[in-house]
């Protein structure tokens, strides 16, 4: 990778030499590089779960319970003497799939709000706003949890629960961003010249959102893959026989002294996933926009 | 100053009140008939429509909230439909254990996130600062309960320090509080790194290093001192993640918390409980907020008292 590729001017810091400012960004680079592998890697595990994994995550074998990693069983077996690496490759479906949907389903509600909400300001912004602020007064994950008890447990309504939960942060961060190019010159032009308000919204003011919103959304799958493994080990999320990491997890408590490899993959499993994404998000916001490590 | 916490304490009021609608409408929206699961199938239909008219399930929606609502003011948040007691009375059983974690924890993630956050911005990307970035982006990314197995499984069933479940003596609080207490350390540390590093960078620091003051002076009572707000105002958000993490900590350590107690209640489907737990939850974190935001205007003279 070129370290100019992105063709940012770096501002010059105080202490270290260029040298080491190059080392420094081929570092960063390469993390950003290797966290984009890790996410590849687990995707295509996902997709191709049914032919990379060694056998079928649901199938039990009561003779081998509990049975330690070994050459047959590289993760070992759980109570029912399932194989775990397989669980394990089947959950990374259910995580990833539960992180990005319930991210998007807070993008398709959370951005139309927050653009409405900032454009046309007055009483439906407060409206909106007001709501939000509602929302954001429960404590972290007790509003997800209060969601997945009125809509009954499982991985459709848990993520319909984080996706409200993420909701309230899109809005926020568009609202804000839209607030500060409503008065520019561009916009009033496209007034002028006509544009109606939807055309304005998404081809003018939009834009201006989508670095940020790229940001948080890689930063808020970390935190959805999370909550969902909260509620899976809460008994709240995805229901057994399901391997979920969480559920898992739940599961391997009970077995903690007996058979503690249990409780070793699907942990790091998460960590790993979790991590990837952080870094990446982390990474993409230097990138992008130094000025929003305030915000988010 | 005074105007301006009396009118965030009045708007308090409003909030309060969506927060209790909000939780009541999710709570009996829960299909099934809750009366039903409590009494269970071998019951006749006339136990039925009492225990219905008892629990107020015959009446309209709107008039059940207004009920509810009164009986809130009398401090009477309904019975448990599982132990038969009033919902007050079995979280006052449990909120001094969840009281006792969340503040243990936030004294752990106070005390060390400060320090480590502290120290890793003087020895700013020095080998030091880089490990200590690297152990906080892993320890937000740990999932709480997973911190919890590994800890118990270490110091309980490996080297049989520390007892593993259940509320006793200080050595039942330790690994439950360490459990909680890593992600908010973890984002406080970065925060109050960040924060120091914006602040070091100043005019004014420079010239209280020219004027020869010692550097711990200068770290201690001209950075710090500068940088206090986004690190009072991390502390509210903290408070909401130590309040939502309890639950999880709780079920790993079979504290006997409100988490558990909430956790226990939507299994069972315990409604009144439930609503009571998340309200309770909802009420000391919007309180703590409330205060966060006040000491920051406190520790800010340029936030305007609008």
């Amino acid at each position: 990778m070129d370290d100019n590729m992105m063709g940012i001017a770096l501002p010059r810091e105080r202490d270290g030499s260029a040298l080491r400012q190059r080392l420094r960004r081929l570092w960063s680079m390469k993390i950003t590089v290797l966290c984009s592998t890790v996410i590849v890697v687990l995707a295509a595990s996902a997709i191709l779960a049914p032919f990379i994994a060694p056998h079928d995550p649901n199938e039990q074998r009561l003779l081998m319970r509990l049975t330690p990693p070994s050459k047959e069983w590289l993760f070992g077996t759980d109570q029912f003497g399932r194989d775990m690496l397989s669980r394990v490759i089947y959950g990374s479906r259910l995580s990833l799939v539960a992180g990005v949907v319930s991210v998007s389903i807070g993008l398709i509600f959370g951005i139309p709000l927050g653009l409405t909400a900032g454009y046309f300001g007055g009483i439906w912004d407060e409206v909106i706003m007001r709501c939000m602020d509602i929302l954001l007064s429960f404590p972290y994950l007790l509003l997800a949890i209060a969601i997945v008890s009125a809509l009954g447990p499982g991985l459709f309504n848990s993520m319909m629960a984080i996706g409200i939960w993420t909701m309230p942060v899109y809005c926020r961060l568009v609202r804000s961003s839209v607030l500060s190019v409503k008065e520019r010159d561009y916009i009033t032009a496209a007034h002028a010249t006509g544009t109606g308000h939807v055309r304005i919204l998404v081809a003018h003011v939009l834009p201006n959102v989508l670095g940020p919103i790229i940001v948080l959304s890689t930063l808020r799958i970390a935190d959805a893959i999370l909550a969902i493994a909260s509620l899976g080990f809460l008994g709240l999320g995805v229901q057994p026989p399901s391997p979920e990491w969480g559920t898992m997890l739940s599961n391997s408590r009970l077995y903690i002294e007996l058979a503690p490899h249990t409780l070793v993959f699907p942990g790091l499993a998460i960590l790993l996933t979790v991590l990837a994404f952080n870094i990446l998000g982390d990474s993409l916001r230097d990138y992008l926009d130094p000025r929003l490590r305030k915000l988010m | 100053m005074g105007t301006y916490t009396i009118r965030r304490c009045l708007l308090l009021i409003p909030v309060l009140f969506a927060i209790s609608l909000l939780t009541f409408v999710l709570v009996h929206v829960t299909p099934g008939d809750a009366a039903q699961i409590i009494a269970g199938q071998e019951v006749t239909d006339v136990f039925l429509a009492r225990l219905r008219s008892e629990m107020r399930l015959d009446k309209p929606l709107v008039l059940q909230y207004t009920l509810y609502i009164q009986d809130l003011f009398k401090g009477d948040l309904g019975k448990s439909y599982r132990t038969h007691r009033p919902v007050l009375e079995e979280i006052g059983f449990a909120f001094p254990a969840t009281i006792t974690l969340t503040a243990a924890a936030m004294c752990i993630s106070i005390l060390v996130g400060l320090f480590v956050g502290i120290v890793s911005a003087v020895k700013h990307n020095s080998f030091l600062d880089n490990l200590v970035r690297s152990v906080l982006l892993v320890s937000v990314s740990m999932p709480v309960f997973w911190t919890g197995l590994l800890l118990m499984y270490f110091f309980s069933v490996r080297l049989q320090l520390l007892p593993s479940t259940g509320r006793g003596g200080i050595e039942y609080l330790i690994l439950p509080a360490l459990t909680l207490s890593t992600y908010s350390t973890a984002l406080l540390a970065r925060t109050t790194r960040s924060a120091m590093l914006d602040v070091i960078r100043e005019d004014f620091i420079t010239v209280a290093r020219a004027k020869g003051l010692s550097n711990l002076t200068v770290i201690l009572k001209h950075v710090l001192r500068n940088a206090l707000i986004p690190i009072v105002t991390m502390a509210g958000v903290n408070t909401g993640i130590l309040l939502g993490g309890a639950i999880l900590a709780e079920t790993v350590f079979a504290w006997p918390g409100m988490g558990r107690l909430l956790v226990e209640s939507l299994h069972t489907r315990d409604v009144p409980m439930i609503q009571g737990c998340v309200m309770i939850s909802a009420g000391i974190f919007v309180l703590v907020n409330l205060c966060v935001d006040v000491v920051v205007t406190w520790l800010n003279p340029q936030v305007k008292y609008g």
